[in-house]
């Protein structure tokens, strides 16, 4: 029995120090690697979940880049951005979006669900802080610690094959989105939406970490503006706006708020119900660019200047 | 706490080391391997802890009545009563509703329409396997071949020993009970040797059952307009991982109960490594098939009678193996197809040609031998899309989807599809290296010395938790 004890730990010790050194040597190699180095001259920068994503195409927006990516709850948007302000020290101006799933309860799936922990977890494995981590294990433990080795393995092979294919997953991303299904999609949602109660229910982990977002750009000299791009009239958590607003009035009222839901747009420019397909991306985009060259950023009433520009637009069209 | 899951590898060393820690007194030993056992079955829920309680409690009751009693018609009273609460449980949880709905649906065929008194009844975790535990030990108490257990705990922990509770291998008294009565001692060896079959058991079920299910699950859900070679590789990654999920789970569960000291019976023994479907049933789900073998198939009269006895002996057999697994006519049709797929060499009394073990002592088959085993394992795929299938009619037109012109058209498969593909060839390969021992990697410390043996254990550690798909309940759970 002793035998067997003591082969057994000593089995385990050898494992650990073997994964301990796959550790070190990933992080060593990762933490150099320059992953969250941006090209010079970038100002701004989009981050947030699906919808600014799809919405803003940076190839037309100077100076910008785009790191949303898919399902991406501020919990990893925050331990990204984190990274990329050490990693870039000129200042930049940082847009994320606030829109009315950001706050709903279901966040907290896009934090510590088995399949975001796989998906958010691994990318981010050698760049999580330790209070991070620890609340993945609190909620999850199972999926982080399956988590924990599958990313270093992931992580060393990635390294010794030479390949970075995790680094634009890391990044995010402009998506260019094909679809236009937002006619079909209305018919459903009417029928859908006789039905559907409205989530009212808030994720305070997630608002949490939105309040960290702003407290590391503030701490870091970098500007950060909260914003909600357009959505669809008829987008099902609209149903939310007065807990929507509640949060952003009492929670967030220090930090500026743009408010681009109403960006005149036809059902042709939606891939859906609250998301721009490249018609859409591409209108919203040479807006927004516009917006900036014409001074939205030193403008005294920043809401203002930009109902005054849709309100043009409209016209326009 | 399925064996794959955090909670189990946090278990099991807590049960292991008091379980060791108390070795000088068996009783305790096994108070506590039934304490383990009954926290293990409540984990999935406690409602369940009860019918497994009663159906012990009757079964302890009984068998002890049985043994003591003189008059014949007390003993059958008490043998009919604890069949009859082993079945009823059984039947009213497994087969009520699939009952209810058949005898619906054909009285709604004549025009009826009868509204029964729908029971949506769960199905308890291991209900099938522990009944049989029960009714192996009533049947052989009555039939005199063994003592009644008069210590409960002992018959309590017979039934209900944590590795083997929800999906056998199914036990026989005459085989376990003695190891539950009699003191144990911890073996360097075995406990190793358990430890080594739980690793290679977890590697065949995270890696390869779990992999290859997302793949059979994605062709099996949409197998309408596929090709007819899609759906070939479909069924075959189907079988593969039933295969690794239900022998990885016995693995896992005859390495633990090795780490108790305990030896349970051998449940898989290469299927696919069969050369006719005799051979294949002595080696698949063998707890399952010796059960029916004695408590069935023998006091039926066996081979024993004429050819038409042979055969309805076969067939009963096989149609009650198949309605085992469960309450649809797929089942059914699965066992009826594997006793018309054995009828030939039954009758033929080719039976039993194949008791050795594939080209033993030799590292590659003869083309005779080949040929055996290609037919036999493509006999098995094909049954095995019955056994999978949702429905019949779905099983046929899966079938008759692969008969087509399609068949030899490039299958649909993605480079990770294609990298489980080899990374099963690499596996088999592993089983037909070691198809002489009990499971593949069994005698790995006779041909690796230490350093290699650890960097094998620990490479396949780091494979499981790399390669490990979306985590599945093991299939045989459900039966």
């Amino acid at each position: 029995m002793k035998l067997f004890i003591r082969n057994l730990m000593l089995f385990t010790i050898t494992c650990l120090i073997a994964f301990a050194v796959l550790v070190t040597i990933e992080k060593t190699i990762l933490n150099n690697m320059g992953q969250f180095k941006l090209s010079m001259g970038v100002k701004y920068i989009f981050m947030g979940h699906s919808h600014p994503q799809m919405d803003y195409n940076d190839k037309l927006i100077d100076s910008s880049v785009n790191l949303a990516s898919s399902g991406e709850a501020y919990f990893y948007t925050y331990i990204k951005l984190k990274k990329i302000l050490e990693s870039n020290s000129d200042k930049k101006i940082v847009f994320v979006e606030f829109s009315n799933n950001n706050i709903i309860s279901q966040m907290n799936k896009w934090i510590w669900n088995d399949i975001y922990i796989y998906d958010r977890y691994r990318l981010y494995w050698s760049y999580t802080p330790n209070t991070e981590r620890k609340l993945l294990y609190t909620k999850n433990p199972e999926a982080s610690i399956l988590c924990d080795i599958k990313s270093v393995v992931t992580n060393v092979y990635y390294i010794f094959s030479l390949k970075n294919i995790a680094k634009d997953e890391r990044m995010g991303g402009y998506l260019h989105l094909e679809r236009d299904k937002t006619d079909s999609l209305l018919q459903a949602s009417l029928i859908y939406a006789r039905n559907k109660r409205p989530d009212m229910s808030i994720s305070p982990v997630n608002l949490m970490y939105l309040r960290k977002i702003i407290q590391i750009c503030k701490d870091n000299g970098t500007k950060v503006i909260l914003i909600r791009s357009p959505l669809h009239p008829v987008y099902d958590e609209f149903k939310n706006e007065s807990r929507y607003e509640e949060v952003l009035n009492s929670q967030f009222n220090d930090v500026e708020f743009l408010d681009l839901k109403n960006f005149p747009m036809i059902n042709s420019d939606y891939g859906d119900l609250e998301h721009l397909n490249y018609r859409g991306a591409k209108k919203y985009s040479l807006f927004f660019n516009k917006l900036l060259k014409e001074g939205l950023l030193d403008s005294a009433d920043k809401q203002k200047f930009i109902n005054d520009q849709m309100a043009l637009e409209k016209w326009q069209n | 706490m399925l064996f794959n899951s955090l909670r189990f590898a946090i278990f099991l060393p807590i049960v292991f080391t008091v379980y060791w820690l108390l070795n000088k007194n068996l009783k305790v030993q096994n108070f506590l391997l039934f304490i383990s056992s009954c926290y293990f079955y409540g984990s999935w829920d406690n409602r369940f802890l009860f019918i497994l309680l009663f159906s012990i409690s009757i079964d302890y009751l009984s068998g002890i009545q049985i043994e003591k009693t003189v008059n014949r018609n007390i003993r059958k009273f008490w043998f009919c009563l604890s069949l009859t609460v082993n079945l009823g449980f059984l039947g009213l949880f497994k087969y009520y509703n699939f009952f209810e709905q058949s005898f619906a649906e054909f009285l709604s065929a004549f025009g009826f329409k009868e509204s029964f008194w729908t029971l949506k009844l769960l199905l308890p975790i291991g209900i099938s396997f522990y009944t049989f535990h029960g009714l192996s030990y009533i049947i052989d108490v009555y039939k005199g071949r063994i003592k009644a257990e008069r210590n409960i705990i002992n018959y309590a922990v017979f039934v209900s020993f944590f590795p083997l509770l929800v999906a056998g291998p199914i036990e026989r008294a005459t085989h376990l009970l003695p190891q539950i009565r009699k003191k144990r001692h911890f073996d360097y060896a075995n406990a190793v040797n358990g430890m080594r079959q739980i690793l290679w058991g977890l590697f065949k079920k995270m890696v390869i059952a779990d992999n290859s299910s997302e793949y059979a699950n994605k062709i099996f859900n949409h197998s309408a307009g596929q090709s007819g070679s899609t759906l070939f590789i479909g069924a075959l990654f189907f079988t593969f991982q039933i295969y690794c999920d239900f022998s990885g789970y016995s693995d896992i569960a005859i390495g633990t109960a090795r780490l108790f000291g305990i030896e349970l019976y051998r449940n898989f023994s290469f299927p696919y490594f069969s050369r006719d479907i005799a051979e294949f049933w002595r080696r698949w789900h063998i707890s399952l098939s010796s059960w029916f073998r004695d408590y069935v198939y023998i006091p039926l009269g066996g081979s024993r009678g004429g050819n038409w006895m042979k055969i309805r002996n076969i067939f009963i057999i096989f149609l009650l193996s198949g309605f085992w697994h469960g309450a649809n006519w797929t089942f059914l049709a699965w066992g009826l197809l594997n006793a018309i797929y054995i009828m030939p060499s039954v009758l033929f009394k080719t039976n039993r040609n194949n008791l050795d073990i594939v080209a033993q002592g030799k590292y590659f088959p003869t083309i005779k031998d080949v040929f055996d085993l290609t037919l036999t394992f493509i006999l098995t795929v094909f049954a095995w899309i019955l056994f999978r299938a949702n429905n019949i009619h779905h099983a046929l037109s899966y079938i008759s989807g692969i008969f087509s012109s399609s068949l030899f058209t490039k299958p649909e498969i993605s480079p990770e599809g294609i990298g489980l593909f080899s990374l099963i060839v690499l596996f088999m390969l592993i089983e037909w290296f070691g198809r002489g021992q009990q499971y593949a990697i069994a005698k790995i410390d006779l041909v690796f010395p230490k350093a290699i043996r650890w960097l094998t254990y620990f490479g396949l550690i780091i494979i499981i938790f790399y390669l490990s798909g979306k985590e599945q309940p093991f299939i045989y759970f459900q039966f």
